[in-house]
């Protein structure tokens, strides 16, 4: 997968410059991460009783 | 023109540094935290979701429902306080208190994962796996 992306760059780095291969790689080489992104990350996780009431709202047919 | 060529060829070698990180998969204690956390808390939220729905049809007994319930408290308070870490580690940097938390987290999401999976019906875990039964 690393590879991959590495090769992507690197095609598009050849294509359009060394600007766009740079501000594409820049994301790919991502190490760190902001308190909000954090914060969203964790956001996606659910209490149980969340969790059962979503379902029983999937059981229920609309009106 | 010869500044034009400067910012040329150090643009060319950032990219090649970059693709040479990327090959390499050198990652940071953050990076690789939030790979794994963020592939725990999306595999999790869909069984989950799926053995919500099995409960709610009746078809999971409840003191399994009470087994899974306590494991997926046990996950939750793991990620709550792999959260608290991560926020610390910001500030601090203590790689081994953010790897531990992982660990924990990781071992908490992986209790909780084989118990639905033995507790949902085959049907169902299918949906959630994809292919056949």
């Amino acid at each position: 997968m690393s590879e991959a992306a590495a090769l992507i760059i690197l095609q598009l780095a050849l294509k359009y410059g060394p600007e766009i291969g740079l501000a594409i790689a820049t994301i790919f080489a991502k190490q760190t991460f902001s308190i909000e992104e954090w914060t969203a990350l964790f956001a996606q996780l659910k209490t149980y009783d969340q969790l059962m009431a979503d379902a029983v709202k999937r059981a229920t047919p609309p009106a | 023109m010869k500044r034009f060529l400067i910012t040329q060829t150090f643009g060319w070698l950032l990219v090649a540094a970059l693709v040479g990180v990327t090959i390499n998969g050198c990652q940071s204690p953050e990076k690789t935290t939030w790979r794994v956390t963020g592939t725990a808390i999306v595999t999790v939220n869909g069984l989950m979701s799926a053995y919500a729905d099995a409960c709610v049809a009746g078809l999971i007994a409840s003191n399994k429902q009470a087994q899974v319930r306590d494991a997926y408290g046990k996950y939750a308070a793991a990620m709550a306080v792999e959260k608290a870490v991560i926020l610390s580690y910001k500030v601090n940097q203590d790689t081994n208190a953010l790897y531990q938390a992982v660990a924990a987290a990781s071992a908490a999401s992986a209790d909780l994962i084989g118990l639905v999976q033995l507790f949902l019906p085959p049907d169902r875990l299918v949906k959630v796996k994809g292919g056949t039964p």
